[in-house]
């Protein structure tokens, strides 16, 4: 027996979007604790890891642990053809994932659950010592505007605020959040960091936003990042790391 | 095993000169492999993913490449392309930017000979819509998670350019001295099979018990047995006596293999041209009566409007711009059946040549203009052989090959058993390695090329001449065409020359070359101690890769033959 409700399609949408251009399969772990997965993009660069705890789940019902394999590209179509508010019953059957929207009359998808090759993750262990904490739509806001710019982002997190900077033949753009700033929620900073990264990759993360609304941000200078978008208060949350450019 | 070590070999062979150190290195390599890994490591040392006669190739090339690194490495496609400039070797392109990547991992998988391989293979079975973008995928993974050094290697062997690395012989004699076997046993047992990887697998298991083991199978290419040259008809009946005298074709050497309804086609090469002639493939079936069987022979081309046999290259100059069905209409071929190898379950090769030429006689159904046991005559009689000679160069063919009465079918060798008899200059068979930029009327074209023969003692290709003459406006346009996707920034690292061309040239397209004479030349001038006299254009040879150019040796013993025919004492003999 397996089945799981949520009452709005939008939290598994926009976090199967944010992964979908990372990674092509997914294998999802799915138990009376809720919905797990984590992989690392094929060329390592990022690490991603989604939790959606029980309490993510209006009805829970989930005999014994099972691992799900999808393609996630063929996932996110799926999703797409909901609607945000959509009433969503996740079930499986030989061999099918059933996916049963209700919105709009009953729309039931079957997608074929694919073998993937069980691949061991590492989960690299790091600690901080810059973190903000912010406003999920601030930081789309930032990457937005560095994208005009450039193709990298450099985030700089210092005692006085958080700032997302884009360097390019073009020019420069700075985008700052002071601290004050509604949209800046926390600022602990033991150490000032400042790291730059691929600008596509935190474009593919950041529209994890949609289902999030608050994110945090930690940092050190020249090493990976870590971004972390909390899902409906604490139920669920997804983790990205990723590693850094380093400029000669 | 770990893929770095198969690679520090590879750098170390690139690095070292000495035929003996490269043996060393190669034995030590092979000894130190897990049997079951054997058969990749000789491919990724061959440069290869599949053995020669599977035909199939990886399907990427530098422009993808570039773009893999590009992504690998966090570097824009300019930058790659800036670098590319300056070094002219994407490997060392590679390598650099890999050592000082921009774009950092989370953590680095160290690569292994069997994920390499694994990813390789998938690459080259990619096909379809969005295989490209998938095939970058693949490949720039593979490259994020490499040495620098590897990443020079993993570019080298997609893109083909290791091919050339390692000569025959070496492997040879590294397999030899690896699993302690008889060179001549390893030898023998690639003849029979084209495929050093599973000699050398069968080696490890089961030593020479196991090479002896190896017998020709239907569905993989046998080396073919090939002739020596005779200056005279005179020549051969002193060395034969009684012989058989075949009409020499000029076409293609071509192996067809046959099982029920299964047809294989090999070159020379070992090559597979299966799909290349559906209209052979067809005559074939027709043709060949047993169930199983190997046949050897001459694959021709014929003029339509005069019947008269003509130049091959044209039937594999045609196939890439028409489909095959016209051509087969346009072009017709003509096949002429000399030998048969195998036959019903039987393995005919050690037989003597009568009693073989009586079995291909009994098993082919000729179909006239189509499939044919090729015209032949018994004699030593002198006059009789010159008007069979005049006769076969009436109907527009080469000359004549004469064989040995007893002799087996010698797989893979070159012995005086068989004996070509052809008027008209010598030629050699060089490949081209660089070219130079024509003037006046033939300026905006290559107007003449610069030419190498193989050393066999160093593995390094000599010069030997220039060549100007004998190519029509057409053939400097399209050979023009055809050298500049092979252009290179540098000279090629297996290339000694002292002559600058205006471009370097990839050597890999073989021309033969007509001359009236061998001279000796300062090697300031030709590394190879040697030059030609009035060297003519005569084809490209598309059925011989470098690897069966002539060799220095070669041209010496010509020269010594041609110098002691002038009555002159030649001073290489004296030496020797």
């Amino acid at each position: 027996m397996l089945r799981l409700v949520m009452p709005e399609a939008k939290t598994l949408r926009y976090s199967i979007e944010a992964i979908s251009n990372l990674i092509d399969e997914g294998s999802f772990k799915i138990s009376e604790n809720g919905i797990y997965m984590r992989a690392m993009d094929p060329s390592r660069i990022a690490y991603i890891e989604l939790q959606l705890s029980r309490d993510s789940f209006e009805t829970i019902e989930v005999d014994e642990e099972v691992s799900v394999g999808l393609n996630l590209g063929e996932l996110k179509k799926r999703f797409s053809a909901a609607k945000p508010s959509d009433y969503v019953e996740i079930s499986m059957d030989k061999g099918f994932f059933v996916i049963r929207f209700k919105g709009k009359g009953t729309t039931t998808f079957k997608l074929p659950i694919i073998e993937i090759e069980e691949e061991d993750v590492p989960v690299p262990n790091l600690t901080f010592r810059a973190n903000a904490k912010l406003r999920s739509s601030a930081l789309k806001e930032g990457v937005k505007k560095v994208g005009i710019v450039s193709d990298t982002i450099k985030f700089i997190l210092t005692r006085e605020g958080v700032s997302m900077v884009g360097e390019s033949d073009l020019g420069e753009v700075e985008f700052l959040l002071e601290r004050g700033d509604e949209d800046l929620i926390s600022l602990e900073v033991e150490e000032e960091a400042k790291a730059s990264y691929t600008l596509s990759y935190i474009e593919d993360v950041v529209k994890a936003t949609a289902a999030s609304e608050v994110v945090s941000i930690s940092l050190n200078t020249d090493h990976p990042l870590r971004m972390e978008f909390f899902i409906s208060g604490d139920a669920g949350r997804m983790i990205f790391l990723l590693a850094p450019r380093i400029e000669q | 095993m770990e893929y770095s070590k198969l690679v520090e070999v590879q750098e170390k062979l690139e690095k070292t000169s000495s035929y003996l150190d490269k043996v060393e290195l190669i034995s030590r390599l092979l000894a130190e492999t897990p049997k079951e890994e054997i058969r990749k490591v000789v491919l990724l040392l061959l440069g290869e993913i599949f053995p020669p006669y599977e035909s199939k190739e990886i399907g990427i090339g530098p422009q993808l490449i570039k773009e893999a690194i590009a992504r690998a490495t966090g570097y824009s496609r300019r930058e790659v392309d800036e670098l590319m400039l300056s070094k002219g070797d994407l490997g060392e392109v590679a390598e650099e930017l890999v050592k000082k990547k921009r774009q950092v991992t989370l953590f680095r998988e160290s690569l292994s000979v069997e994920k390499v391989y694994s990813v390789l293979r998938k690459v080259s079975e990619i096909s379809g819509e969005g295989s490209q973008e998938k095939k970058i995928l693949w490949i720039s993974e593979l490259l994020t998670n490499s040495s620098p050094l590897e990443a020079k290697y993993i570019v080298r062997t997609v893109l083909g350019e290791l091919r050339l690395g390692i000569a025959e012989g070496r492997l040879r004699d590294s397999i030899s001295k690896a699993f302690h076997v008889s060179p001549e046993l390893v030898e023998r047992a690639y003849m029979f099979t084209g495929d050093y990887s599973l000699v050398a697998e069968r080696a490890a298991l089961g030593g020479e018990a196991e090479l002896k083991n190896i017998r020709i199978e239907v569905g993989r290419p046998v080396s073919p047995m090939l002739a020596q040259r005779a200056d005279s008809i005179d020549e051969v009946i002193r060395r034969l006596g009684k012989a058989a005298f075949e009409i020499k074709l000029d076409g293609i050497r071509i192996q067809i293999h046959k099982k029920k309804d299964r047809i294989w086609i090999f070159t020379r090469k070992l090559e597979n041209y299966t799909s290349m002639f559906p209209d052979l493939v067809k005559d074939s079936l027709d043709s060949i009566k047993p169930d199983k069987a190997i046949i050897d022979g001459e694959l021709v081309a014929i003029n339509p409007e005069t019947g008269k046999p003509m130049p091959f290259q044209e039937v594999l100059r045609r196939r890439r711009k028409y489909n095959i069905e016209e051509v087969s209409r346009e072009l017709p071929i003509q096949f002429h059946a000399f030998d048969v190898l195998y036959s019903e379950g039987v393995e005919k090769i050690d037989l003597p040549y009568e009693e073989r030429r009586k079995t291909l006689e009994e098993i082919i159904e000729q179909k006239e203009g189509k499939f044919h046991v090729v015209e032949r005559i018994i004699s030593d009689d002198e006059k009789e052989i010159k008007d069979f000679l005049n006769y076969s160069l009436s109907l527009g063919h080469e000359g004549l090959l004469a064989k040995d009465l007893n002799s087996p079918y010698r797989v893979g060798k070159r012995e005086f058993l068989w004996l070509k008899v052809k008027p008209g200059g010598d030629t050699l068979d060089l490949v081209v390695v660089g070219a130079f930029y024509g003037k006046g009327k033939r300026a905006g074209v290559f107007g003449s090329y610069l030419l190498a023969a193989r050393d066999e003692e160093s593995d390094k290709l000599l010069t030997v001449s220039k060549l100007g003459s004998g190519f029509t406006d057409d053939e400097l346009k399209e050979l023009t065409e055809k050298f500049k996707s092979l252009v290179m920034k540098r000279k090629p690292g297996i290339l000694e020359a002292e002559i600058e061309p205006h471009v370097w040239i990839e050597p890999k397209i073989v021309f033969e070359v007509m001359f009236e004479e061998i001279q000796k030349s300062p090697e300031e001038k030709h590394t190879s101690g040697f030059g030609l006299r009035f060297p003519r254009f005569v084809r490209i040879r598309e059925d011989k890769g470098v690897e069966e150019i002539s060799t220095i040796q070669e041209i010496e013993e010509m020269y010594r033959k041609q110098e002691e025919k002038k009555g002159g004492v030649s001073p290489l003999s004296s030496s020797s």
